[in-house]
């Protein structure tokens, strides 16, 4: 399998984009956009890990939006009502999440894959119930106000977005090296290969509860970690973090960016995020018109709206290269 | 007990709801020989070598191999053990190469021989079966007998001891079946086990050491091949009862 | 004690209306509808319309079935049917079945608006059974589940319809060849499964107050009682709708409603962890 990244043409082509998004909170002076540009740093975050599980490993759940909360309030809890320093916080926040992860990981990767939607499902509810039930901790339906970071001189405040936005950057960074890494791995290999044969896959010896368990933890450490960020960052948290419209969002900027892509998703996120501020008079349909291109794309662009506007921009290409082609046709 | 004994099964049956697919099945596999399973469809044929690699798990009775008992261990486990079987319909990972799909059966089905270089070991395989030149062809776009080659392959990029083959030659010409039959003769003579279910009764018969036949989940009978094709039950099974001759013998002992 | 074991069995019987749907679901098409909950929802907030029209409770309930079967019938038209045949059928499903139900739940608050609502009972008002006094509604539900139930299994096991329900269930491949259109079956038992949502929503709406997201528990609820009682088998959904009601009212009682979600997570992974298969599932290994 030719290493589809690793090419010339690539490695220009993402040299660029870094440079791009480096450069951007110096050429953007509207912080409303540089925060836009932040949530879609967290949510592309998300939605790789979502798609590492999903799109890769063939789990599917609902999860994610859940870790990036439960890393949330894990980091806001212990900033808030154990002084823990909000750098700190990210660890305990990852580890939070991560331990969620195994809890759920465990009894129903072994099984079929419906009990792990299900368990997701009753995750969900539980925990967001909880968050009410636990207001002493949580702050319930009044929300909890998280303090900021602080690193020396450098201002992290609500007129001061570049830092976050760095940070944003390159914890998502860092999620896409670790799925990269973990695609490309042995492991990795295993879970695709078992897309297409469960039964080949575990008949050739491939443990596959232990690769799902290890990437499906993975995942959710990292998404509690940018959880955690994302607390310190938007400084009150609330339960509205676990609405089912935060799950259905997270759909959709996986499904219009491709599922099993590899950037789709994370292109994906900033689609979703900006078009939503751009349609924001119409705030109140945005689940239904969300949730009428996630339908309209897995039925006509199933490999992701993305896919198809590269296959356009093919098309296109080819119609122009045909016509210098006849010339040169040789008796 | 023969000492020789690689594969051996207790009353073994596995049911689906109040149907049992195989019922109180007991046999004894002989280490380097090639013992053959046959019978109409939906005998039970491929649900018993399901419950041997635990794809299905058996819901009574043992399975023992080289002593050691595997009912209750997981397929991926009895993989490591050394036992590695082919799909009646081609299971393969159809959106990665050959190659790729043979490296992950030596990569991961291997854990029981360190050390071996795993690329020499995939290559020689490859050669074997005769897929050579199609290292990087995705394995879904193979034709019937490429699929029936690689699934061999990787199944034997394990290094299994013992090869459970089921339906190696369905879907197959009669010149591709003779290819694949030499290829599991010469896998045999270098001291492979080979179980094999075949649909072919002819060419059954002629590559196995033993055979067992098997019906509604039950054995009819086991014995050599001579002694099998004249068992009145057998005959009766295959042809209906007008072809069962005064003088049968039955293969009961 | 008693009061807390009779509201158990009222709720168990509405959670087995809920369960047996998707349960129902799960056999013929082997994959799930996750807007289930929001046709529970959906169910209840019809009733309420055509109730507010001023119609009587039982031409009422007429119009919510037969409306919910429609609206069953185009659930799987668009988010089942378009994925059947091409790669990736159960994530397709999957994602396609929950955007769905965020698209009812929303269109329902935009309609209907947020504020909480109440859902008239059948007959309103108390009653009094000697020592225990419940009201009028719970003895409704406690009359209509088992009539429910009874219609279903004599649709499933005595009509012509049932029986090729059953076929498509137990061999899509083989109902084809006798000439089933397994298109028209798979649209049907989404038909009859959206039909027994939208009556749990009708039960459970006197209940609990209506809002557009009174679905999602019962959902989650009808979730476990299928995992307790075993994908696949009817009488286990039944025995775990039971067991899971009586559970969240007991631990309502002596633990306190606080922890009632968090027991039954505990409950669930530990049946996931020891008895994956449930109560009455196929056996998934030995013994």
């Amino acid at each position: 399998m030719a290493d589809k990244m690793v090419t010339k043409a690539n490695v220009i082509k993402y040299g660029l984009l870094l440079l791009v998004m480096v450069l951007l909170p110096f050429l953007i002076e509207d912080n409303y956009i540089l925060h836009l540009l932040i949530v879609s740093l967290v949510w592309a975050n998300v939605v790789t890990n979502w798609n590492l599980t999903l799109g890769y490993g063939g789990m599917f759940h609902i999860a994610q939006p859940t870790f990036l909360a439960v890393g949330a309030y894990v980091a806001g809890i212990s900033a808030v009502q154990f002084g823990v320093s909000p750098w700190i916080c990210l660890a305990i926040g990852g580890v939070g999440t991560l331990i969620t992860g195994i809890i759920i990981g465990v009894p129903s990767l072994r099984v079929k894959g419906i009990y792990l939607i299900l368990l997701t499902f009753a995750l969900h509810f539980t925990i967001s119930e909880a968050v009410f039930h636990l207001k002493d901790y949580t702050g319930g339906s009044m929300g909890l106000t998280v303090p900021t970071f602080q690193l020396g001189p450098i201002e992290f405040s609500s007129v001061n977005l570049a830092p976050y936005y760095y940070i944003a950057l390159l914890s998502l960074i860092a999620s896409l090296v670790v799925a990269r890494i973990l695609i490309r791995s042995n492991i990795g290999k295993a879970l695709i290969a078992t897309r297409d044969s469960e039964v080949l896959a575990v008949s050739c010896g491939i443990n596959l509860y232990k690769f799902k368990l290890i990437t499906f933890s993975i995942a959710a450490f990292m998404t509690g970690i940018v959880g955690a960020f994302y607390s310190h960052y938007i400084m009150v948290i609330g339960p509205e973090l676990f609405s089912f419209s935060q799950i259905v969002n997270g759909f959709g900027m996986i499904v219009v960016g491709g599922i099993g892509t590899f950037m789709g998703p994370v292109l994906g996120s900033f689609a979703i995020t900006f078009l939503s501020e751009l349609f924001r008079d119409i705030e109140s349909f945005r689940p239904i018109i969300v949730g009428a291109i996630i339908i309209l794309t897995l039925i006509f662009a199933p490999k992701g709206i993305l896919h198809e506007l590269e296959k356009l921009f093919a098309k296109i290409k080819s119609l122009f290269a045909r016509k210098p082609k006849k010339e040169k046709v040789s008796p | 007990m023969n000492p020789n004994v690689i594969l051996r099964l207790k009353n073994v049956s596995r049911y689906f709801g109040s149907l049992a697919a195989v019922k109180d099945m007991s046999l004894e596999v002989s280490s380097g020989e090639i013992f053959g399973i046959a019978g109409p469809n939906g005998s039970g044929k491929t649900t018993l070598i399901n419950t041997i690699t635990h794809i299905v798990p058996s819901n009574s009775g043992e399975i023992y191999f080289k002593e050691r008992p595997i009912h209750d261990l997981q397929t991926y486990t009895i993989c490591h053990l050394g036992i590695a079987r082919t799909f009646q319909n081609p299971e393969l990972f159809g959106s990665m190469p050959v190659m790729d799909n043979m490296m992950l059966g030596a990569i991961y089905g291997m854990k029981h021989e360190k050390g071996v270089e795993k690329l020499g070991h995939v290559r020689n395989i490859l050669q074997f079966v005769g897929l050579e030149g199609k290292e990087n062809a995705k394995a879904g776009s193979l034709v019937i007998g490429g699929k029936k080659r690689l699934m061999i392959a990787i199944a034997l990029a394990t290094k299994p001891q013992i090869l459970i083959l089921d339906e190696p030659c369905a879907g197959l010409t009669a010149i591709e079946s003779k290819e694949i039959i030499a290829l599991i003769g010469q896998l045999n003579r270098q001291g492979i086990t080979i179980m094999i279910i075949e649909h072919n009764m002819k060419v059954l018969m002629n590559i196995s050491n033993r055979v067992m036949i098997m019906d509604h989940g039950v054995k009819i009978c086991e014995g050599t091949p001579d002694e099998v094709s004249k068992d009145p039950q057998v005959i009766e099974i295959y042809l209906g009862k007008k072809y069962v001759k005064r003088e049968t013998s039955s293969c009961w002992k | 004690m008693l009061s807390t074991l009779l509201s158990g069995i009222i709720l168990g019987s509405v959670y087995t209306l809920a369960a047996i749907g998707l349960s129902l679901q799960w056999g013929v098409l082997k994959n799930l509808n996750f807007s289930h909950g929001a046709c529970i929802t959906l169910g209840a907030y019809i009733m309420w319309t055509a109730l507010g029209a001023n119609l009587g409770y039982l031409p009422a309930l007429l119009i919510v079935m037969i409306l919910m079967f429609f609206i069953g019938l185009a659930i799987e038209r668009v988010t089942i049917r378009p994925f059947f045949g091409k790669p990736e059928v159960e994530a397709n499903i999957f994602i396609a079945t929950v955007a769905l139900s965020s698209m009812m739940a929303q269109a329902i608050l935009l309609i209907y608006s947020g504020r909480d609502k109440n859902l008239a009972p059948a007959i309103a008002g108390n009653m009094n059974l000697g020592i225990l006094s419940t009201t009028n509604h719970q003895m409704f539900i406690l009359l209509m589940a088992p009539l429910v139930l009874f219609a279903m299994w004599f649709v499933l096991n005595k009509t012509t319809i049932g029986r090729a329900i059953r076929a498509v269930s137990q061999d899509p491949m083989g109902a084809i060849l006798i000439g089933i259109s397994t298109k028209k079956i798979y649209g049907i038992t989404v038909g009859v499964a959206t039909v027994l949502a939208g009556i749990s929503g009708v039960l459970l709406g006197p209940i609990y107050f209506l809002n557009p997201h009174m679905g999602e528990s019962p959902l989650t609820k009808a979730f476990i009682i299928v995992i307790l009682g075993g994908i696949g088998s009817l009488k286990g959904t039944i025995v775990a709708a039971f067991i899971v009601a009586l559970l969240e009212v007991w631990v309502g009682l002596f633990v306190g409603v606080t922890w009632g979600p968090l027991g039954l997570f505990a409950v669930l992974i530990l049946i996931l962890l020891f008895r994956p298969e449930g109560l009455f599932g196929a056996k998934l290994r030995r013994g």
